[in-house]
């Protein structure tokens, strides 16, 4: 995983910099898009249920006072800013899709959202789906250096990455190992990785890391045989 | 000396994973008052080693791990309480009356759009009827052709409350897509503002031929002068975006478009709550002769005036 893009940076009181990775329009798009799919799915079995109870939906609707029915319009509105909002603040900036996504809604300075800025984003959501769909929002995404939409701006907050990184991959190298601490980040990266990557990009990979630390014949190598020297390299 | 990357990982991890486990309990509200200054504390290790990382580990997944870890342990910490409604009620006293004289000039030239375009539609269709068959919306001239306002119709078929927010939708659309198609060089929200006027201007005359003209003014008369003035400050706020990208004086593109939309953006947004506002004039008050038409023009009047009053207070006025 890199941490190459923009970056929300908060000056902490002990002067040390701390830079979170910022979520592009991408993780924001799928995140959304999960979020979503759930809701739609909710809002079909709700409507089966309803169907299923009532035999005949639409004299009921009729039979309704309008009083009634703009009740039933503002809940079923309610209910869906609900869902993000309260989403957000059970989940500390997290729906079932940003967590997925592992992306989450800080404040400027990092820390957690609350309520009100959870509120105040959620109900931009409207402006931002316009005319739909979220032109506006996704525009002002791209002109924005921290990817921010018009909710973000309004309630002041933005999206993060919460990367996971295994810590584990280091134990593999000696204590005395003479890499720097890069080149030891290369290596352990890509033995971490190598179960995972595709065949081809493995042997690839592993012939040309094999060759920069000073296998002798690094193009004859096979696979494990490249594995087998960038382990062995940890050790010196 | 810098110790090595793989002790300096072995030596300071346990710490890191209690940090960790720390800041879930804290999350979870389980968080007991002696973990409090332990949690104080390894974050402040934790503060340290990321220093350390920066300067030895640069662009390792330590470095990144320690960067997320701290910047959570910092958020749970130093959590501060802003008042985001005292800001959002500063805004609406200084931040955007002064947005809105900063960019006045944008507005007007909207307003001389709009204007334009109601001329040019109300002549059009007051010489040839049946120009009206271009403009005016089907619906509307099956009503009025029947020698009725569509607005009275629409009351009888639909509760005034639905119509609000049908009208507010609609006026909320044309503000922020007019707004919006100012990333085309201010050419789409030229076109949105003149089709605009154009609409207005041949509705009016659309209805005078059917004798309907006092009809449209007294419909128009309470929610008018403050739903046009909102709309030309949305699109004043489209054009200035449009005139950064055609003109961005001595300095970079992206620069001045950033610096404008930051403007552009506050004056949109400021407008939304008058758009809710006179939605809900348009919706509830508008229609139908419930009201008197005096009292439909003292609102229109009484709204306008103290609307512009508000944002052109010499207080905000700018440097």
């Amino acid at each position: 995983m890199t941490s190459d893009g923009p970056t929300l940076e908060v000056a902490t009181p002990e002067r040390v910099a701390v830079e979170l990775p910022i979520a592009g329009v991408g993780f924001r798009a799928m995140a959304y898009l999960i979020d979503a799919a759930l809701l739609f799915g909710v809002g079909i079995i709700v409507y089966f249920v309803f169907t299923f109870v009532v035999q005949d939906p639409l004299a009921l609707v009729q039979g309704l006072s309008s009083v009634v029915r703009v009740l039933i319009a503002v809940t079923a509105f309610t209910a869906l800013w609900a869902y993000w909002t309260v989403m957000e603040v059970l989940w500390h900036g997290q729906t079932v899709g940003k967590r997925l996504m592992r992306i989450r809604v800080v404040r400027h300075d990092g820390s957690p959202v609350t309520a009100f800025e959870s509120a105040v984003r959620n109900l931009l959501r409207i402006v931002d789906f316009l005319p739909s769909c979220y032109p506006v929002g996704v525009m002002c995404m791209l002109i924005d250096r921290q990817h921010r939409r018009l909710g973000d701006l309004a309630a002041g907050t933005v999206l993060v990455r919460d990367e996971q990184f295994d810590l584990t991959k280091y134990a593999t190298a000696s204590a005395a190992t003479t890499l720097s601490a890069q080149d030891l980040e290369l290596i352990a990266g890509f033995l971490a990785r190598f179960e995972a990557l595709d065949g081809n990009a493995r042997l690839r990979l592993g012939r040309s890391l094999a060759a920069r630390f000073g296998a002798p014949d690094a193009n004859g190598l096979d696979e494990r045989a490249a594995h087998a020297f960038l382990t062995g390299r940890l050790q010196r | 000396m810098a110790e090595a990357l793989t002790t300096f990982v072995a030596r300071r991890q346990p710490e890191w994973a209690e940090l960790e486990a720390l800041l879930d309990k804290q999350r979870a509200g389980t968080l007991k008052l002696a973990e409090l200054t332990l949690l104080e504390r390894q974050y402040r290790r934790a503060a340290a080693d990321l220093a350390q990382a920066q300067a030895f580990y640069a662009g390792t997944d330590v470095q990144r791990f320690l960067n997320q870890l701290t910047g959570r342990a910092y958020g749970a910490i130093y959590r501060h309480r802003a008042n985001r409604l005292a800001s959002i009620v500063a805004f609406y006293r200084h931040g955007f009356p002064r947005v809105v004289q900063r960019s006045l000039r944008y507005t007007q030239v909207a307003m001389a759009l709009l204007a334009f375009g109601i001329v040019v539609g109300f002549t059009t269709v007051m010489i040839e009827p049946d120009g009206a068959r271009l403009l005016v919306n089907e619906d509307i001239r099956s009503v009025l052709a029947r020698g009725e306002l569509w607005t009275d119709t629409a009351l009888r078929t639909l509760e005034p409350s639905t119509l609000a927010v049908m009208i507010f939708t609609n006026n909320l659309k044309v503000t922020f897509v007019g707004f919006a198609l100012g990333i085309t060089a201010g050419f789409g929200t030229l076109l949105t503002i003149i089709f605009n006027g154009l609409h207005i201007g041949a509705i009016i005359a659309a209805c005078m031929h059917q004798g309907l003209g006092a009809g449209i003014l007294t419909f128009m008369a309470a929610h008018g002068p403050v739903e046009l003035s909102v709309i030309c400050i949305a699109g004043g706020a489209g054009l200035m975006l449009g005139h950064a990208m055609i003109e961005p004086t001595d300095r970079p593109r992206a620069e001045i478009l950033r610096e404008r939309a930051r403007d552009a953006v506050q004056q949109v947004l400021g407008c939304a709550p008058f758009l809710v506002a006179i939605g809900v004039v348009e919706g509830f008050i508008s229609p139908g002769s419930f009201f008197p038409l005096p009292v439909k023009v003292a609102i229109g009047a009484l709204t306008g005036i103290a609307f512009w009053r508000y944002l052109l207070k010499a207080e905000f006025r700018a440097t």
